[in-house]
């Protein structure tokens, strides 16, 4: 899997997506960091976050998965897993992925109740060596 | 690190604060009263489950709470709670200490858990029973048995996986966790010296943990080294007084063979510790501690101030 460090620094107020993303208007800002899948497949994965950037709490993570074309990837089974690398373990709640078309996927809710480095471990059913690991840090 | 209960009372994640130097040290005493000399009643300032060297058994209870109010990130920056979220931890123990043999002590302690957790404005609250650990200590030379050379001893310790990992918690903060989901061993090296009626204790420990499968993804987790260094002065009747500093540092993770960038952890933690004795059978040990909340202080840990206070029943 590929790691990608995304956003850092504190979350403020006016934030982007503080109350979370809206599914019939996909974002327009620049994803928070992007990566690329090391797998045959070699998609590209965008990562956005709400609020952004991510604090502690319950977020929500908005993914684009493009193919090596550019074209959107749609119809995958995205599974995430948050865990925190320094202290190894995971959340207590399953991250549930719901497709929303034309290559977007939502994460949420996401519960981040600790301060520090969270991986998002993201697989990608049927594509065992697609996966990626955006990192976020959560102050 | 439920070890460090055991020999540090190093917090568990948690784990460092300002170490408050106190002038209670040297806090004289009264006349007419009997003091303890160093090498009877050092053991046990900060950690309640070690005998004294005229002790051969002891079972007791401990009560602990801390209340974070920050935490470090991977570069070591530091940063408070935010207004209107909060985390408190409690903790009672059971444990015994028995001596076997002449220079060696064993101690088992089963720990229960309970966290409270507010984010966002939603609060959760969990527990149960954590880590059980066992420890041992090897006396190779008692403090006090040769004027000049220190006491030395080994230290051993193994935490057994019998508490509720993050990922087995039920509620959305993980505040029903109690345990780490792995094995821990730990051995260590501990070097007292007094000089009536002050004593110094240092100890040294190294701390490997288990692999952890989760998800399909093997965690290997990079040993964690602690050093801890206790000054305290004896009272009169067994009592004691002192001061520590316990510092821990961990390497770099990896996943699947693969290194875990900023996965690394350190903490820093001073507190005061003073034990009571009002006879030979019964003792209270208590220790207030924090992490330092400076920036570089610490690294992936939270910061805290905790109160413990602990209750001995004790056989000479």
């Amino acid at each position: 899997m590929l790691a990608l460090l995304l956003g850092q620094g504190c979350g403020d107020a006016a934030a982007p997506y503080a109350t979370g993303f809206d599914p019939a208007a996909p974002p327009t800002e620049a994803p928070l960091g992007t990566v690329t899948s090391s797998g045959t497949a070699s998609w590209t994965v965008s990562v956005w976050t709400a609020p952004a950037p991510p604090r502690k709490g319950v977020i929500q993570v908005l993914l684009r998965v493009n193919d090596a074309g550019g074209a959107p990837v749609d119809g995958l089974q995205v599974h995430v897993i948050p865990w925190m690398p320094a202290h190894g373990h995971g959340g207590s709640r399953v991250a549930p992925v719901t497709p929303q078309g034309d290559g977007w996927y939502l994460v949420a809710p996401v519960y981040l109740y600790m301060s520090g480095v969270w991986e998002l471990r993201t697989s990608f059913e049927g594509f065992s060596e697609d996966g990626v690991v955006p990192v976020l840090d959560v102050p | 690190m439920a070890w460090c209960r055991f020999l540090t009372f190093h917090d568990r994640r948690v784990l460092a604060g300002m170490v408050a130097l106190c002038a209670v040290i040297g806090t004289g005493a009264g006349e007419g009263v009997s003091w303890a000399q160093a090498c009877c009643a050092s053991a046990g300032l900060i950690a309640p489950t070690r005998l004294r060297s005229y002790e051969d058994f002891a079972v007791g209870m401990a009560a602990r709470g801390r209340s974070v109010f920050g935490a470090f990130d991977a570069n070591g920056g530091y940063a408070g709670e935010r207004d209107g979220d909060s985390e408190w931890n409690l903790e009672q123990d059971l444990f015994g200490v028995a001596r076997l043999f002449e220079r060696s002590q064993v101690a088992v302690l089963i720990p229960f858990l309970q966290t409270r957790r507010t984010l966002n404005g939603v609060a959760a609250s969990g527990g149960g029973v954590g880590d059980v650990a066992v420890s041992a200590r090897y006396d190779f030379i008692g403090l006090g048995e040769h004027r000049l050379v220190p006491g030395l001893a080994i230290l051993a310790a193994a935490v057994l996986p019998t508490g509720t990992p993050p990922e087995g918690a039920s509620d959305p903060w993980a505040a029903g966790a109690t345990g780490q989901g792995s094995w821990q061993g730990t051995v260590g090296a501990a070097v007292e010296q007094a000089w009536e009626p002050y004593f110094v204790t240092v100890n040294g420990l190294v701390t490997w943990r288990s692999t952890r499968t989760v998800a399909a993804v093997k965690e290997t987790f990079a040993p964690r080294l602690t050093a801890v260094l206790a000054v305290g002065r004896v009272l009169p009747r067994l009592s004691t007084v002192g001061l520590y500093a316990s510092f821990m540092n961990q390497g770099t993770n990896s996943a699947d063979g693969a290194a875990l960038p900023r996965s690394g952890a350190s903490s820093f933690t001073g507190g005061l510790a003073a034990t009571l004795s009002p006879n030979d059978r019964w003792r209270l040990q208590g220790t207030l501690f924090t992490e330092v909340p400076v920036a570089s202080w610490g690294k992936n840990e939270t910061a805290g101030l905790g109160l413990s206070v602990s209750l001995l029943r004790v056989w000479p």
